[in-house]
């Protein structure tokens, strides 16, 4: 069996070059011009990839949790801002100010 | 190297690789067909040991030589111009290997067979160049090399294809030429274990057959 495997592993021993099929430079440069005319096709290509669609929507998630956050946080300061702005009206119902010009009287 | 390469004709004056790669970055189209004409050969070869299909073979090569154009701008020159060749037929090789053992591994989600035998199906390979009077050996072996992890496939087809040394292996794949030699071993290793489980399986089912 020895003499078998060797017989195989020496198979290749004195084996010619092969030969690629006739018009191999031209049909090189005709995919050259095809594949420098299709940029946007290979930009297409590289978006519409799984890794690359994925990682979009990812980052699509992340931005709109972001936003829903900063919004959520501005609604609260919002609120504040009203409370304290009929605080300061309730306020200034019994105070004479410098403007307040029907009750000049002190 | 099993061939001496031709030294690089152009319009009548032979330029060596330093003016050919200086006129390629300039995008000149004589020297692009004058190094497709030159090296084609060595890249189709390279290819096809290790794809094992002609026309993947011829498809990949020409992936290379578009690499190699529009790529020559980060070329430094630090090794042969054969070497950088190998170096990108090689990852070409392998990057299409591992593209057909994915669509292999979900064949079986839109076939009705079973995906198993898909998953182990590997055609005979009759490489062009052999001895007709090796033909069938060689296609034995090629089966065996299909086997083979990526680096001894690579430095195995390299060394018994190509015929190049040690060292000019060593330089495509990056690597030390004591990490070659291991590979190498390792793949031989590999195939004779790989053969002598094909003969005994061969022997085995004559017996079935003549009881």
């Amino acid at each position: 069996m020895d003499n078998d495997i060797d017989k195989i592993l020496n198979s290749l021993d004195g084996m010619s070059q092969a030969t690629p099929s006739p018009f191999f430079y031209n049909k090189v440069v005709q995919r050259l011009d095809r594949s420098e005319k299709n940029v946007w096709e290979r930009w297409s290509g590289f978006i519409t990839r799984p890794a690359v669609l994925a990682a979009g929507f990812v980052l699509m998630v992340i931005l709109n949790l972001y936003s829903i956050i900063i919004s959520v946080k501005h609604k609260d300061v919002d609120q504040q801002v009203v409370v304290n702005a009929d605080d300061y009206e309730q306020l200034s119902y019994g105070t004479s100010t410098y403007f307040d010009y029907e009750n000049s009287l002190p | 190297m099993q061939e001496t390469l031709p030294p690089c004709r152009f319009k009548t004056k032979i330029l060596d690789e330093r003016e050919l790669i200086a006129l390629l970055r300039q995008k000149d189209d004589n020297a692009f067909r004058q190094i497709v004409t030159d090296w084609q050969k060595l890249v189709y070869n390279t290819v096809l040991g290790l794809l094992q299909n002609e026309e993947d073979a011829e498809d990949v090569s020409q992936e290379v030589f578009i690499q190699v154009y529009e790529s020559v701008q980060s070329f430094k020159m630090e090794s042969k111009l054969s070497t950088w060749l190998y170096r990108i037929a090689v990852s070409k090789s392998i990057d299409h290997l591992r593209k057909k053992k994915t669509k292999k591994r979900f064949a079986f989600l839109f076939s009705v067979d079973d995906h198993q035998h898909i998953k182990n199906q590997v055609p005979d390979f009759y490489h062009p160049g052999v001895k007709l009077e090796q033909k069938e050996d060689a296609a034995i072996l090629f089966k065996a090399i299909s086997f083979l992890p990526k680096n001894q496939k690579v430095a195995f087809i390299l060394n018994k294809m190509e015929g190049l040394s040690y060292t000019e292996i060593a330089e495509v794949l990056l690597i030390s030429t004591s990490a070659v030699d291991s590979l190498l071993h390792r793949a031989k290793k590999n195939l004779k274990k790989y053969l002598s489980h094909h003969f005994k399986k061969s022997v085995a089912l004559n017996n079935v057959q003549f009881k």
